[in-house]
């Protein structure tokens, strides 16, 4: 833009080409943003998806011989405090095999290709919500931003160039009449952008600060002294699993010896 | 509408509330129950410390803490199981000793199978079982402990519960002794020392009276066991093994 060319700029004129610099700016930072957000997500819920498979289904295993231990028990001794304990060990085994068997623990390992990073920041840059100047368009954003964090989670490039074509046809939102209420409209997604940032941060604490973040620190810690941390565990509730067979086979033995 | 929702109609298998809450359970408890793992490794390495300091009733109670918060720490059991076998930090309780040397064996702790297979053996703490003490012993063996293997190779040796073999013998001897193990390096120094006289014996009984004629007689076998004997006795002696420090000055002294 050379200024020779062009007329003297309103205050509220020269008010909107610096907000919209700003939020242009900003809307940059928030695409990086959710993309931290979606692979802190992705990589977790990988993860857990491996641990489930390797030590959780040990774990499901070791509650189903505790269960099994403790209604043989109430069927011998048939005390109420027996039998209220073999039904709550039953239900903490239908819930860790819900968990060790469930749609959590079919989660593949998540390695985004760079490719994929850049599509998905490019459509979480262009559909982003919280860049929305009303609710009918809001609506549709979230709706897509949906499907952009499904397609990167899924490692779905294709999905995201499709997302990103129809976004190209479809005309954006019109722009506003009058300076002043460009203006209005500018400041009000400023106002958005900067709260997503905010909360996006307070997610990723969150998310970082969680049991499996910390289980993946300490797996991934592990990993660089040449340790392979799952293993470690699923050999020891591995123990426990074969100790607590063995009580299962010797309650069982004495119940039909009797 | 022809818009991209339409097209993008991803079906990805979304865990349930319920499903998310007991993963992030199971989460938590993998979380604590590494902690107690981590522990327990601390406790002992301290044990193992206050054992180098000779603190003995710190070591003792370090193992105890160790076992308590990890039951599968197989070294802490195996170790345990020696404290009380030996009474070290605590008082002697050779019944209590084989059932920790138990634990840590049927984990597959080649050490506690050699000492579970020793008390069987012996009947300490348990009813003398040689035939139960030979399978332990053969387990931790064939794990490649070489105590364990030394003891085999003495079994084969002398036929004491199994078949006596010569082969078997030499064999478990070697294993050990490649392993750097010195009575079993001084245990084959001596098999081949005799092997070599032996042979050596029978070229004098065919021709007597070469028996007055030095070593120039010695046949290509003989000097080679001989050699071969003195390597591995040399080998047992630069590990201050004593009596292979006397056999190589009296007989290698050149």
């Amino acid at each position: 833009m050379s200024l020779e060319i062009v007329r003297q700029l309103t205050p509220e004129e020269e008010e909107l080409v610096a907000k919209r610099e700003e939020l242009a700016r900003l809307e940059a930072q928030l695409a990086d943003q959710e993309l931290v957000l979606a692979s802190l997500k992705a990589e977790l819920a990988a993860f857990e998806g491996l641990y489930l498979r390797r030590v959780g289904v040990l774990y499901a295993e070791l509650d189903e011989w505790n269960a099994l231990l403790a209604e043989l028990r109430a069927e011998q001794t048939e005390t109420p405090e027996a039998k209220a304990e073999a039904s709550e060990a039953r239900a903490q085994a239908e819930e860790a095999y819900s968990a060790a068997h469930g749609e959590a623990a079919e989660v593949q390992p998540f390695s985004p290709t760079a490719d994929l990073k850049k599509l998905y920041r490019d459509a979480a840059k262009r559909v982003h919500p919280d860049t929305a100047t009303d609710e009918t368009d809001r609506a549709r954003r979230e709706r897509l931003m949906k499907q952009v964090n499904a397609a990167y989670v899924a490692g779905d490039e294709d999905a995201l160039r499709r997302i990103l074509a129809d976004l190209d046809t479809s005309p954006d939102t019109v722009q506003g009449s009058g300076v002043g209420a460009d203006l209005v409209r500018v400041l009000r997604q400023l106002r958005q952008v900067r709260s997503r940032i905010a909360a996006i941060e307070l997610e990723v604490t969150s998310l970082s600060e969680a049991d499996l973040a910390k289980l993946k620190a300490k797996a991934d810690q592990a990993a660089t002294e040449g340790r392979d941390l799952l293993a470690e565990m699923a050999s020891s509730v591995q123990g426990r699993v074969n100790v607590a067979r063995q009580r299962v086979e010797k309650k069982s033995d004495e119940g039909t010896g009797k | 509408m022809r818009g991209p929702e339409s097209q993008t109609a991803l079906v990805v298998a979304q865990p349930t509330a319920l499903v998310r809450k007991a993963a992030a359970k199971l989460a938590k408890r993998g979380l604590g129950d590494l902690w107690m793992l981590e522990s327990a490794e601390e406790w002992f390495e301290r044990a193992k410390t206050a054992k180098s300091q000779n603190q003995l009733i710190e070591f003792f109670e370090c193992l105890q803490r160790t076992v308590a918060l990890d039951p599968e720490h197989k070294d802490g059991l195996d170790l345990l199981g020696m404290a009380y076998h030996d009474g070290i930090g605590t008082l002697r309780d050779q019944v209590a000793a084989v059932e920790y040397f138990r634990r840590a064996a049927e984990r597959g702790h080649a050490e506690a199978q050699y000492h579970l297979g020793l008390v069987c053996a012996l009947g300490h703490g348990v009813a003398r079982n040689e035939v139960e003490g030979l399978e332990w012993e053969r387990k931790a063996a064939e794990q490649g402990y070489a105590s364990a293997i030394w003891r085999l190779a003495d079994r084969y040796a002398w036929g004491k519960g199994v078949p006596r073999s010569r082969f078997q013998a030499e064999a478990w001897y070697r294993k050990a002794a490649e392993k750097g193990h010195a009575p079993s390096q001084f245990e084959l120094a001596k098999m081949y020392q005799n092997d070599a006289i032996q042979e050596q014996g029978k070229i004098y009984i065919d021709d007597p009276s070469k028996m007055y004629q030095g070593t120039r007689h010695f046949s290509v076998g003989v000097i080679k066991k001989l050699a071969e004997a003195e390597s591995w006795c040399r080998k047992a002696a630069n590990q201050g093994f004593d009596e292979a420090k006397e056999w190589l000055a009296r007989y290698y002294s050149s």
